[in-house]
């Protein structure tokens, strides 16, 4: 199990540096420009647009980095016969399937540190009131990111391909999202220039609970799909 | 415990283009076998059948005594494989494979790890993405043998060496069978390797056993015979395993050389054996 | 000890194993006791299959040349009457060659060889 770890690590190494640097260079940033900027009513609106629009974006990539590559590397190990290589070597399917959920929990894990962080330097920094709804959009985000990441691990079992796995995940929640937000209306703007979320609290929560839930299922396929052999 | 390290009864899968049909045979603990048949036979498919990393339509496969689906983690050690290439991430060194396989094998012996990889005289912090075909070939073994196998199933092991090389990786393989109670499957379309080294033969064609032979067997057995085309006629039907006509002689392959004393008989070596038969076919 | 196989003789790879350690053993050039290599190490050796040199020591145990103990090992057996019977047909045959190639230069009939052979058989 060790094993299969640690080559994962050494082998995406590079987008944990980058997602580190990208968590650093937003943190600064925020902390460096938002204080400059006024919040309040009387501030320009089209700039308090932009300064959210950067740092939501900023927080966004950093966040992506630690989920990127996963698809990646387990098409990596399916394409090298390195997946084979290793059930022939002890590890049980069982395992194996282990092996993927954790890999995607210790991204996620990071994701939530890096999450809770920046939301605090943001909303420190630009001087706005901490709300419960502002708080719990962290785990709505980060298990948005990476459910979406361990979903795509079957696909790419299957499929064998993580691009192609990606493609059609994003096309079919793209279609979702857009659903939701167009009937919805959950994004506006309220003049201040300040992007309103009416997610409520009650709402981030069964959103939160639904994606955390729906590892379970996702496990239980990809151990099937494991179990099937044929993988490489 | 039973006297084979494998056992393969009526196995059969079907594919798209290609269907594996009741491949039976065993390999006999202390042999060598050799698995041979043309390109697209099923020899992989069989072997990854044999693996666990494949599933089988019907049939029984035991390996060590158990089943390759269900096996203990502990039996699976004891299995070391190597691939036509290199199953590793190739962006890894040697090096930090070592740590890679000290987490999955709980009888990985860095040591002879190691002093394979030194004998063999690979780098231990080049990555393998940079390795020749030869090394990746050596590199594999190495990683087989580290963790003290009984059993060594090889995929083609040495398409693409040089004949130097093979007779290299002939030798470890005799090497390790100086243990009475180690046994190598290893297929390969190179039949030269085997004259050396097999002590049975299993010829695939088709996705069906042709034949499965002792080797020495098969040398006193099996005979070419070079003959006009009178002498052919004369030569009962039956008894032509294949046949190559030719403009100033025929060529016969055939068990029962001792009928035709008077035919000029040349022993028949494991490649001709194997291209008589699917010429027949 | 040397083994030397060929592939072209008409002989079967386990008969000329057989035959060489059956010479080198009546020759006395491996003696009573003496250990021979392991099957395993002789078809490694040879580069052949251990199937053919188990056979070869298989044929030599029938014939009580050799002696076999799972765990270690052949041995060259001990003498045996049988051996020793062998050993000296051997050595009588070698003889009556020279006699009766001397017989043959000198002009003496077989008939006269005969004759001796009675009178020193009868000592």
């Amino acid at each position: 199990m060790k094993g299969l770890i640690y080559s994962w690590l050494i082998t995406r190494k590079n987008y944990f540096i980058i997602g580190g640097v990208l968590f650093v260079f937003a943190c600064t940033g925020m902390l460096l420009v938002l204080p400059n900027i006024d919040f309040s009513e009387n501030g320009d609106p089209s700039l308090t647009l932009a300064a959210n629009f950067i740092s939501f974006l900023l927080s966004a990539a950093a966040l992506i980095c630690s989920a990127e590559s996963l698809g990646k590397d387990l098409e990596g190990m399916i394409k090298s016969r390195f997946a084979d290589y290793s059930l022939t070597a002890g590890i049980s399917c069982k395992r194996f399937t282990d092996i993927l959920l954790v890999r995607n929990l210790i991204c996620l894990g990071i994701s939530f540190a890096e999450g809770f962080a920046l939301m605090f330097i943001y909303l420190f920094a630009s001087g706005q009131q901490v709300t419960a709804e502002l708080i719990m959009f962290v785990p709505c985000v980060v298990f948005f990111i990476h459910s979406i990441d361990y979903w795509v691990t079957p696909l790419v079992i299957k499929i064998k391909s993580a691009e192609k796995a990606g493609l059609v995940l994003g096309i079919v929640m793209g279609f979702i999202i857009f659903c939701i937000v167009i009937t919805n209306n959950t994004i506006s703007s309220d003049g201040s220039g300040m992007i309103v979320f009416s997610f409520d609290l009650i709402s981030e929560i069964v959103i939160t609970s639904l994606l955390a839930a729906s590892y379970i299922p996702t496990y239980f396929i990809c151990l099937r799909f494991i179990k099937g052999g044929d993988m490489c | 415990m039973s006297e084979n390290s494998i056992e393969i009864n009526g196995l059969s899968r079907r594919f798209n283009q290609f269907a594996l049909q009741n491949i039976s045979f065993n390999v006999p603990k202390g042999s060598v076998v050799g698995f041979i048949g043309e390109n697209g036979a099923g020899k992989s498919t069989t072997i990854r059948a044999v693996l666990g990393l494949l599933k089988k339509d019907s049939g029984e496969i035991k390996v060590l005594g158990e089943d390759p689906y269900n096996m203990k983690s502990d039996t699976k050690e004891k299995i070391g494989v190597v691939f036509d290439s290199i199953p590793f991430p190739p962006s890894l060194t040697a090096f930090q494979l070592d740590k890679v396989f000290n987490g999955i094998y709980k009888s990985w012996c860095s040591k002879d790890y190691f002093e394979y990889l030194n004998k063999f005289g690979l780098p231990l912090r080049s990555k393998l993405s940079t390795f020749s075909k030869g090394m990746e070939m050596r590199f594999s073994i190495a990683a087989a043998l580290s963790h003290k196998p009984e059993l060594l199933v090889l995929d083609e092991p040495t398409g693409g060496l040089d004949p130097v090389m093979r007779n290299e990786i002939l030798d470890l393989l005799l090497d390790f069978m100086q243990d009475e109670k180690h046994s190598v499957l290893m297929s390969t379309h190179i039949t030269s390797d085997l004259e050396h080294i097999a002590d049975y033969i299993c010829f695939i064609h088709n996705g069906q056993i042709v034949f499965f032979e002792e080797r020495n067997e098969m040398i006193e057995k099996y005979h070419i015979l070079k003959c006009t085309d009178q002498q052919l006629d004369a030569v009962d039907k039956e008894d032509i395993i294949g046949l190559r006509k030719g403009k100033f002689s025929n060529e016969i392959l055939t068990a029962c050389s001792d009928k035709y004393p008077d035919i000029t008989a040349d022993k028949a070596s494991i490649e001709d054996i194997m291209v008589y038969y699917v010429k027949e076919a | 000890m040397n083994i030397i196989i060929s592939n072209s003789t008409g002989a079967p790879i386990y008969e000329q194993i057989y035959s060489q350690i059956k010479a080198l053993i009546l020759s006395e050039a491996l003696k009573e006791g003496e250990a021979l290599p392991s099957m395993r190490a002789l078809a490694q050796d040879l580069r052949i299959s251990v199937i053919t040199t188990k056979r070869a020591y298989e044929m030599l145990e029938a014939d009580g040349l050799i002696e076999s103990y799972t765990g270690k090992g052949s041995f060259v057996a001990s003498k045996n009457p049988e051996l020793l019977k062998e050993q000296n047909l051997k050595l009588i045959e070698e003889h009556l060659e020279k006699a009766i190639y001397l017989a043959k230069q000198s002009g003496i009939e077989r008939k006269e060889l005969e004759e001796i052979m009675e009178v020193y058989y009868n000592e």
